[in-house]
């Protein structure tokens, strides 16, 4: 390594933990669609590997610590992940413990990086002599996860329904971009049907604007009331083995490990799982919640880091939901990466392991600081000055781009369709993990059909 | 329709308060400035579209920003918890 490539890579990590500290603390900004796009760009731009792989590690790492920021402290959920931990962190916020649910919050994603960096690496290492094996069966581990998460979410039977149409209607847009030409039959579309699927809940919102009776449920009688507590920030120790409880540590360790042996399933479909079975643990309520609250954020930062890295390391094709969906543009992003020539081939096991460790490590540290010293004051801040209107503006300009770019004017009302079709069995209560495998599974799943 | 228009119509969209009429503000104002800068772009360019793109997103939002003010009531309490 010369010394520019050095620089380059330290200001890589410095530029993406400063930018995803700013978006973390914004509420409701979706991991994928604040993501993607700028590792497109970057990746695009011919930017070294090394700091392309700089970039986005430390660009995760940040997003999922600072993401928890509003959810304690404010009870409105930083990014996709945080939506399960919405629950816990209003009761606990009500009980007057948002400081030390931060805190703990934080603590539990230090512990969880300690134990899935290293993790994700070695098992990387372990499964790499098998990818050519276990490459064919990517399809099964897809319909597999449907299945798994389908059985394992609230709502089974309609879960299980819902598998197939939506392969269908993926696929049958799919075949009509080819049909009429608008993209060539070598490309598969995934980037902005995924983001159709995340922003389906919110597009279901707006259209149900539209209807009087809908409308009049989600009225609001005025301005949304958020009390913060002045006293938040002076719980001083920055030790996580003080600040989280055995108990704690334990969940926290526990779902870190565990999340990334099972790096093909949804990140958000991992936490509902594992997060409501370690609230068991306690019977007491508040206790249950900090639990619960402290090993979904654990899960937060080792899903992320886990099915980046072992994908990546390993096999080179995009086997996880985060490689298929954030990470994608690091698998496959034509003309500069594609599924033969990505980070995975042009990058050594050794360079990979080091920019691994080195930004992980870096942006943690520089994130965990700011967050124990100004989560409470930044916090303020950011709900003081960014309204809601502009964030879901930013989200609707996003979607509407990637959609256009991907294929055309028609692909505008194709994700339209896809948001309006997962906005309402979100509603009924088919989860993302579901939806995003089916997406995953389509292709193989219509051949079965025939 | 007419009532998401009108003043003040207040509603409660993923976990925050919106202004319908802001709200739509901000969904028009930011794509027409996505597209506007994005239609710079060279045809074929994949990363300078993506790049103009995003900067015009970025234009969009601040403005935004700049316009309307976040619904929100913010009540700093001065309590001292005892750390358990």
């Amino acid at each position: 390594m010369d010394t520019i490539l050095i620089i380059q890579i330290l200001a890589a990590i410095l530029i993406a933990t400063a930018i995803y500290i700013f978006i973390g603390f914004i509420p409701g900004t979706d991991e994928t669609s604040v993501l993607l796009p700028v590792t497109l760009v970057i990746v695009l731009a011919q930017v070294q590997p090394m700091v392309v792989l700089a970039f986005f590690i430390s660009a995760i790492v940040t997003l999922n610590f600072t993401n928890a920021m509003p959810t304690a402290l404010a009870g409105l959920p930083g990014g996709v992940l945080s939506s399960p931990m919405i629950e816990n962190a209003i009761h606990l916020k009500n009980e007057g413990m948002a400081a030390m649910t931060i805190k703990k919050m934080a603590a539990a994603g230090l512990v969880s990086l300690a134990i899935s960096v290293p993790l994700s690496l070695v098992l990387a290492n372990l499964l790499a002599p098998y990818a050519t094996v276990i490459s064919p069966y990517a399809r099964y581990l897809f319909i597999g996860g449907a299945i798994f998460l389908s059985l394992t979410s609230k709502a089974k039977t309609l879960s299980l329904l819902s598998i197939l149409p939506l392969a269908i209607l993926f696929q049958s847009l799919r075949h009509l971009y080819w049909g009429i030409g608008v993209i060539a039959p070598t490309v598969n579309i995934t980037t902005s049907f995924f983001l159709a699927i995340t922003i389906g809940p919110l597009v279901h919102s707006l259209f149900s604007l539209l209807n009087k009776n809908a409308y009049k449920q989600m009225e609001a009688s005025g301005y949304k009331t958020i009390r913060l507590n002045k006293n938040d920030e002076r719980i001083k120790s920055l030790n996580p083995f003080r600040i989280l409880s055995k108990k704690e540590m334990q969940s926290a360790s526990l779902s870190a490990l565990i999340t990334n042996f099972l790096f093909v399933l949804s990140p958000v479909g991992l936490i509902i799982l594992i997060g409501e079975l370690m609230a068991k643990r306690s019977s007491d309520v508040t206790e249950s919640a900090q639990i619960s609250i402290v090993a979904k954020s654990a899960m937060a930062q080792s899903t992320y880091m886990s099915q980046i890295v072992i994908p990546l390391l390993a096999l080179g094709i995009p086997l996880s939901p985060v490689a298929i969906g954030p990470g994608s543009a690091l698998f496959n992003a034509p003309p500069v990466l594609t599924l033969q020539n990505n980070l995975h081939h042009i990058l050594s096991t050794s360079q990979f392991v080091v920019v691994t460790l080195i930004a992980a490590t870096i942006a943690a540290v520089i994130t965990y600081t700011f967050i124990s010293r100004f989560a409470n004051g930044f916090t303020n801040f950011i709900l003081k000055m960014i309204p809601h209107e502009a964030v879901l503006g930013l989200f609707v300009a996003f979607i509407l781009l990637l959609a256009y770019m991907d294929a055309g004017l028609i692909n505008i009302f194709g994700v339209l369709l896809i948001a309006l079709i997962s906005g309402t069995l979100n509603k009924l209560g088919v989860n993302y993990g579901v939806q995003f495998m089916s997406l995953y599974a389509a292709p193989f799943l219509i051949q079965y059909l025939l | 329709m007419r009532k998401l228009l009108k003043e003040k119509a207040f509603i409660e969209i993923w976990g925050d308060v919106v202004e319908s009429r802001h709200l739509l503000i901000s969904m028009v104002l930011t794509t027409v400035t996505t597209f506007t800068v994005f239609s710079f772009a060279p045809k074929g360019d994949r990363p300078m579209g993506l790049l103009l793109g995003l900067g015009g997103a970025v234009i969009g939002f601040l403005l935004s920003v700049s316009l309307i003010k976040p619904k929100r009531n913010l009540i700093i309490e001065d309590e001292t918890w005892t750390q358990s």
